[in-house]
């Protein structure tokens, strides 16, 4: 009862309530599928400008949907909150940190590209549980920090989507592979999202 | 800690009535614990709510005599 009556615990109730829409895990979803159509199209031997068109229209669905649904839909039906400074505060150093990290990614996908990792031994998967980690730790960061619980699961099938896929290319083979380690979590955590969401339609109709 | 929150937030969370919050946001913001804020927002009217800095002392207060109270019961 006490717990009921805390403050702290009613903010962070009325924080968490605003990812009960499942926008953010249908805008993750779809992320993560798009690798997976990147690298069928790639598989399917597409030009890399026509790969990288592809996969910045792409982007802009999950995008669309995040920022319409957002605006349009989320408040219409549960009304909309403010935070104050801290949580602000905690958006804009996370913002920091992500930014950061991409950074780090791309200096790690050039490195690569140049092949200055060929000189250090990492053997078999070595490589891509390394490239997996520095994908999921990041994410479970900003899971802690969001207080986002069902992200910590969706950073781990991303971070190990490429790991997954090195592992089942001798087995199945490509395209196959991708589809295993990227289409079907992203799929399976788009269709959660869209649970999410439907759900959230009938809880909360429009007012 | 939540800054401001219109009236569909708070009704949804509390999972009351309109006409029930209402009274009660009435009775809160006559007390001086609630501030309440209308804006117009096209043809509607947008109502803010947030809790006054003596809103949040007597709901601390409020939760630490329930605590006590419950404390005492137990022993």
């Amino acid at each position: 009862l006490v717990e009921n009556v805390d403050l702290k615990e009613i903010e962070k109730k009325a924080w968490r309530a605003t990812y009960q829409d499942g926008l953010w895990d249908i805008y993750i979803g779809l992320l993560i599928t798009g690798f997976a159509l990147i690298f069928y199209l790639n598989f399917l031997g597409l030009e890399e400008p026509l790969l990288i068109f592809f996969l910045c229209c792409w982007m802009t669905i999950p995008i669309l949907i995040l920022s319409f649904g957002k605006k349009f839909i989320t408040p219409k039906r549960i009304g909309s909150v403010k935070f104050g400074r801290k949580r602000k505060k905690t958006k804009q150093k996370l913002t920091y940190f992500l930014t950061a990290n991409v950074f780090i990614l791309l200096i790690f996908l050039i490195l690569t590209q140049l092949g200055l990792f060929e000189l250090i031994p990492l053997e078999g998967l070595m490589f891509p549980l390394i490239l997996g980690l520095l994908i999921s730790i990041p994410l479970s960061i900003v899971a802690y920090f969001l207080d986002f619980n069902r992200l910590y699961v969706y950073s781990i099938f991303f971070g190990l989507g490429y790991f997954l896929s090195e592992l089942f290319y001798p087995l199945v083979g490509a395209p196959l592979d991708s589809f295993l380690s990227f289409g079907v979590p992203g799929i399976v955590i788009t269709l959660i999202g869209i649970y999410f969401f439907i759900s959230f339609i009938k809880k909360y109709p429009k007012e | 800690v939540v800054e401001s929150a219109d009236f569909l937030f708070i009704k949804r969370q509390t999972e009351l009535t309109f006409g029930n919050l209402s009274a009660h946001l009435s009775k809160l913001e006559e007390a001086g614990y609630v501030n309440v804020e209308k804006k117009s927002k096209g043809k509607k009217t947008e109502t803010i709510l947030s809790l006054t800095k003596a809103g949040r002392n007597a709901f601390e207060d409020y939760r630490k005599k329930l605590a006590s109270l419950l404390d005492r019961t137990s022993k």
